[in-house]
């Protein structure tokens, strides 16, 4: 176990000191972190429909609990390529609330790895790095440092309210 | 599947399916359905079918599930119909369906799906599976922009 990766994160955080995130790799030793209360549930073998026309990211609409979810590939939409599988292993159902007194809206990501569950301390924060080639703006609400690397916190509603 | 933020609308609508891809026209523009017996074969331009044996004078397409042209007529493609706004083109699919006085709920295509350019921005649920709303003159306009799909 890495010593900077508490896996009881099962238990409530402790507002002001320490919080509970989603780890989710999007690249080699590159990683997101999500709020654990965006973060719904995983599906393993996701089959997304395709969308024609839509953007390289998107990998179409997913069947979810009676609704049709976007689904993207989160490097492919980071690093404006394309994803390297139109078949993931996993795909993490995210939700977040457009504005306030709003339904909840959902979206999937594509994942090539089960998300973990990390407890962060406030002495973690950092800045977002500026050097990487991304475009955390807007896209990112905050960061913190782990295994090293900068984790840029996603805003999920800003990712996948995008239009292109 | 139930819907978020849907339209009703009520009419006649054909569907028609190009291998996966599923699109949803209404039926004022599309033409009578012929069977495509013998096949439609790679004719003089990439992209462009015509009749094996000259019967039909007729140019053919086959669209792609991506709203490419494909080079060639895909074995799954027996029906073809034109769209009515150019009797001169036969448009090859896999599945003809016309649905009359059908009651469709609509739901908008995520912006984030939604491409610059893209026809689609609309969408249905058939059968457990998303149908696409599109126009015959959006759809044409779609794959000659796209152009031969390759991998089609």
């Amino acid at each position: 176990m890495r010593p900077d990766v508490d896996l009881s994160a099962g238990a409530s955080a402790q507002p002001g000191t320490r919080a509970i995130a989603r780890l989710l790799a999007w690249a080699p030793g590159r990683w997101v972190a999500l709020p654990p209360h965006t973060t719904l549930e995983v599906i393993e073998r996701p089959q997304p429909v395709a969308v024609p026309g839509a953007p390289r990211h998107a990998l179409g609409l997913l069947a979810w609990q009676r609704q049709w979810l976007p689904m993207i590939d989160l490097r492919a939409l980071l690093e404006n390529g394309a994803p390297a599988s139109t078949r993931p292993p996993y795909a993490l159902i995210v939700a977040w609330q457009p504005a306030p007194g709003a339904r909840v809206a959902h979206g999937a990501l594509a994942l090539d790895a089960l998300p973990e569950t990390v407890s962060v301390d406030d002495s973690a924060a950092c800045p977002l790095s500026q050097d990487d080639g991304i475009e955390w703006t807007g896209r990112a609400l905050a960061c913190f440092s782990h295994a090293g690397r900068p984790v840029p916190i996603l805003d999920t509603g800003s990712l996948l309210n995008a239009s292109q | 599947m139930a819907s978020r933020e849907t339209d009703s609308v009520r009419g006649n609508f054909v569907l028609l399916r190009a291998g996966s891809l599923r699109l949803l026209l209404p039926q004022a523009e599309v033409g009578a359905a012929i069977y495509l017996e013998p096949r439609p074969v790679a004719g003089t331009a990439p992209g462009l079918l015509q009749s094996p044996d000259g019967e039909d004078a007729r140019a053919f397409f086959a669209l792609s599930p991506r709203m490419g042209l494909g080079r060639q007529c895909p074995p799954d493609r027996f029906v073809g119909a034109p769209f009515t706004n150019d009797p001169a083109t036969v448009w090859c699919w896999s599945e003809l369906r016309v649905m009359i006085d059908a009651s469709l709920q609509w739901q908008p295509l995520p912006a984030i799906l939604c491409g610059s350019g893209s026809p689609l921005s609309s969408f249905t649920v058939l059968d457990n599976e998303p149908v696409f709303a599109c126009g015959a003159d959006a759809l044409l306009a779609a794959a000659l922009t796209r152009g031969v799909d390759d991998e089609a």
